[in-house]
């Protein structure tokens, strides 16, 4: 059976402010890697795009939830007329403008939307549970790229309980851009305006949380997110108590059992900057690797220097200077900490 | 050269943390998450390796690397983090001296007197992290557009606004305090906000006692630009003795502000792991034994029942307990509904202050329909979101949107439209192909004799009842309206609830 997508960016909502500019560029990149290492055929990956520029009242812009509804509701009576599957894997993207109205639960503003008519929105979880418990799909991957603030005047507005109890095997995984209550944010990253969360995302599905056969499990996913996105955060992002710092992260557990795609993984160049000291020392690296702890990855007798420049994977390492003892923690996009052990 | 160890073998890794609310993850070397526990002390055997021990205070995280080789009896020790708190306890991370001391001082004063034997506190205030010479983010009150009120089934009455009533310094980041000396009972704080939605939240006063809630101050969007109004969902609440005071450094306001964070990110819900403890052990011996902190033991009780290992006897004590201290508070009746005391819970004629609590009484009312009165379930409008408090939406009619697409359904009934699946059926009335990616074009609907029938057990009822927060009664009607609605227009389905 196919894997689906349906992605949705919104960028410019004719009665929303402010005016995003990552949206777009998100959904597109999303999109692009859905269909290069998502396992989505061309056909399969619908892009659905906010109109640019939007039209002066949003009661005439587009995509609307209805319209984002037809598209559900097109799935399901595949599903229906499929003995109730509607292929192996759905992936649901969406990014705009967005609100929490429950712990569990973040929903995409539609274009339609605006600050007295919040009602026009897309609850994420309550449509991916849809798909999830139905069966319609054997895996549901959820990403939301959106604020989740408490929103005045909106009920949830998406399909009900009771839900039936899920087909054995069934598997989800759902993403979004902050804890409850919290914003989201979107900065330039690499010259072009990305939301935080997204580039964190594109950065761990391109082999940033590859493990070393190059499986990007839930597991994995969820540590590399978990890490990473405060990386993209400015000093003053970080002080702000409303800007979220982590993303909301839930995978159907055994976490390290579902694989989310299989991409080479990234090695980093790394430089390790090592103690005043240490340069007439040589130098080891230890890590794990193939499931071993403490393996050797790296020799090299002193040159002098200050610094050791190598390629390496993303995790935790054990620095051996001659007896002493260093743990280096190398991050996604390759940033690194040294701490005495 | 330091000899490889052998990876196979298992040692002991203590940690030691500031804070018995501090949860503890023992992450791998990639950062995979291996085990987990609770401060003040919690001992890990774990396969020696490189590992990262972080360590979980509230809003804040710490975290440190540790290269295991073998078992240690000295812990990997974190101090106490500072998190943030709208209450300007002594080791948060959001308050300045300055306003530790206009909660230490104001909250001993009286600036409203409108009754005896009961107190009301409140601090509204700004934090900005660096303060420098930068312009104040607001202009005006940091309690504009607040004001508390005296309620009841026949009247409410306003007391007084914070903002004219009470003390304000406008130095550094800006603060209203203001103490009401009132009558026991339940009292609700307004906040008008700038698009005129007026937000509500229950406030208890219990005899004996002051409570005191603490508000940061948080941007409202509006068409002109953000405006500066408190922030009811942050709210911090405390409870001391009357005459009392703010007391900063009292160590039980500091574990029961972490318990409050742990509870607002609790719902029963959510997918998060339910077989995980949420109350550290030494959290229960202090149950087990006596605890003097209401709002401890309110946080603490809703935390039990979150639990999935249910530990009824501890619950029914700390609810017992409570009902002690504080009489009769709609909190402690909300909690007391699953802890089969005596008396049984008396219908509530006000809100609680927490969601949990409201969660409670929802469930609740399917089997007793008389729970919520018919004058509570009128004044209630909207709760607002999920989060520790209940915070109440006074419906504006004129934002209601009656678009023609709509069919003219109110928000809650055209959300349980979509939940009933009633939606779903419209759409695929009046659906031709879309014209393009991202747009329905719907087609003029037909007449149609289409029948949706809709059974309802009270499985059912509590789960929509405590999702829209609507009592089950209210449900009922409004389910009624729905009913209504579709039957009398020919070119909907007709719809048929039936009850079990």
């Amino acid at each position: 059976m196919p894997n689906r997508a349906i992605v949705v960016g919104i960028r410019q909502y004719a009665e929303l402010p402010p005016r995003l500019e990552g949206p777009k560029n998100d959904a597109e990149m999303f999109h692009d890697w859905v269909k290069k290492h998502g396992g989505v055929d061309e056909t399969d990956a619908k892009l659905i795009l906010g109109d640019e520029p939007p039209p002066a009242a949003a009661v005439n812009a587009n995509p609307t939830e209805e319209a984002l509804k037809y598209e559900f509701d097109c799935l399901e009576d595949e599903a229906l007329k499929n003995n109730g599957c509607a292929g192996d894997r759905l992936y649901l993207y969406l990014s705009g403008h967005g609100f929490g109205q429950s712990l569990s639960d973040a929903s995409l503003l539609m274009a339609n939307a605006t600050m007295q008519r919040p009602r026009h929105h897309i609850p994420g979880s309550l449509w991916a549970d849809h798909f999830f418990a139905n069966g319609y799909f054997k895996e549901v991957i959820l990403f939301i790229d959106c604020c989740r603030e408490r929103y005045g005047a909106a009920t949830l507005n998406g399909p009900g309980n009771p839900m039936p109890v899920p087909p054995d095997g069934a598997r989800r995984f759902y993403g979004f851009a902050t804890k409850y209550g919290k914003l989201a944010v979107e900065r330039r990253i690499d010259g072009v305006m990305h939301g935080v969360f997204t580039a964190t995302l594109m950065d761990a599905l391109n082999g940033g949380a590859s493990e070393e056969d190059g499986r990007i499990t839930g597991e994995s996913l969820k540590a590399y997110l978990f890490e990473n996105m405060k990386g993209f955060l400015s000093a003053d992002d970080l002080a702000d108590q409303d800007v979220a710092k982590e993303p909301d992260l839930y995978c159907e557990p055994p976490e390290e059992e579902f694989v989310i795609a299989t991409v080479q993984p990234k090695k980093y160049p790394v430089t390790i900057p090592l103690p005043t000291g240490s340069e007439t020392k040589p130098r080891r690296l230890v890590g794990e690797q193939g499931g071993r702890k403490f393996v050797q990855i790296a020799n090299s007798g002193a040159d002098g220097t200050l610094q050791w420049q190598l390629q390496l994977m993303r995790g935790t390492y054990q620095l051996l200077l001659n007896g002493d003892s260093y743990v280096v923690t190398v991050k996604g996009r390759g940033r690194v900490d040294v701490a005495a052990s | 050269m330091s000899q490889l160890p052998d990876p196979l073998k298992t040692v002991s890794l203590p940690v030691s943390t500031g804070d018995s609310q501090s949860e503890i993850l023992i992450l791998d070397g990639r950062g995979r998450l291996v085990q987990r526990g609770f401060g003040p002390q919690s001992r890990f055997d774990l396969e020696e390796g490189i590992y990262r021990v972080k360590v979980i205070t509230g809003t804040e995280s710490q975290e440190r690397p540790v290269v295991l080789t073998q078992s240690t009896a000295k812990p990997v020790v974190f101090a106490p983090a500072d998190f943030a708190s709208a209450a300007p306890l002594a080791g948060t991370s959001t308050s300045h001296e300055y306003h530790v001391a206009a909660a230490d001082q104001e909250s001993r004063k009286t600036h409203v007197k409108v009754g005896s034997g009961s107190s009301l506190f409140f601090l509204v205030r700004d934090w900005t992290p660096i303060q420098s010479e930068r312009k104040h983010r607001i202009v005006g009150n940091p309690a504009e557009g607040l004001s508390i009120y005296a309620v009841s089934p026949s009247a409410d009455r306003k007391i007084c606004d914070l903002a004219s009533s009470g003390t304000t310094n406008s130095y550094g980041d800006p603060w209203t305090a203001c103490t009401v000396a009132v009558e026991a009972g339940v009292y609700e704080l307004r906040l008008e906000l700038p698009t005129g939605e007026i937000l509500r939240h229950s406030v208890v006063a219990s005899p004996g006692w002051q409570t005191q809630s603490f508000l940061f101050i948080q941007p409202y969007a509006t068409q002109s630009g953000p405006q500066w109004r408190a922030d009811l969902s942050r709210t911090s609440v405390i409870m001391t003795g009357v005459g009392g005071g703010f007391v900063p450094n009292e160590p039980m306001l500091r574990v029961a502000e972490l318990a409050k964070v742990r509870l607002a990110k609790r719902t029963s819900t959510g997918r998060k792991d339910s077989s995980r403890p949420l109350l550290p052990e030494e959290m229960r011996k202090l149950f087990r034994e006596k605890f003097m902190n209401p709002m401890l033991g309110i946080y603490g009780a809703h935390l039990l029942l979150l639990e999935k290992s249910f530990d009824y006897p501890l619950f029914r004590d700390v609810v017992g307990n409570l009902r002690g201290m504080l009489g009769n508070h709609p909190d402690v009746e909300a909690l007391a509904l699953r802890a089969d005391l005596l008396p049984h819970p008396s219908p509530f004629e006000e809100p609680p202050m927490l969601s949990r609590s409201w969660f409670l009484i929802m469930e609740a009312t399917v089997d007793r329909p008389e729970l919520v009165t018919d004058s509570l379930a009128e004044r209630t409008g909207e709760g607002l979101s999920d989060g520790a408090w209940f915070v109440r939406r006074s419906t504006q009619p004129e934002m209601v949107d009656l678009s023609t697409t709509d069919y003219e359904f109110s928000d809650v009934e055209a959300a349980l439209a979509e939940e009933l699946g009633i939606s779903k059926v419209i759409r695929r009335m009046g659906r031709v192909q879309p014209a393009m990616a991202g747009t329905a074009d719907v087609q003029e609907m037909q007449q149609t004799e289409q029948e949706i029938q809709t059974g309802m057990n009270s499985t059912r009822l509590r789960s929509m009842a405590t999702r829209f927060g609507i009592p089950a009664p209210q449900l009922r009607g409004v389910l009624g309206n729905l009913e209504q609605k579709l039957n009398s227009n020919p070119k909907l389905p007709n719809l048929k609830v039936t009850y079990e």
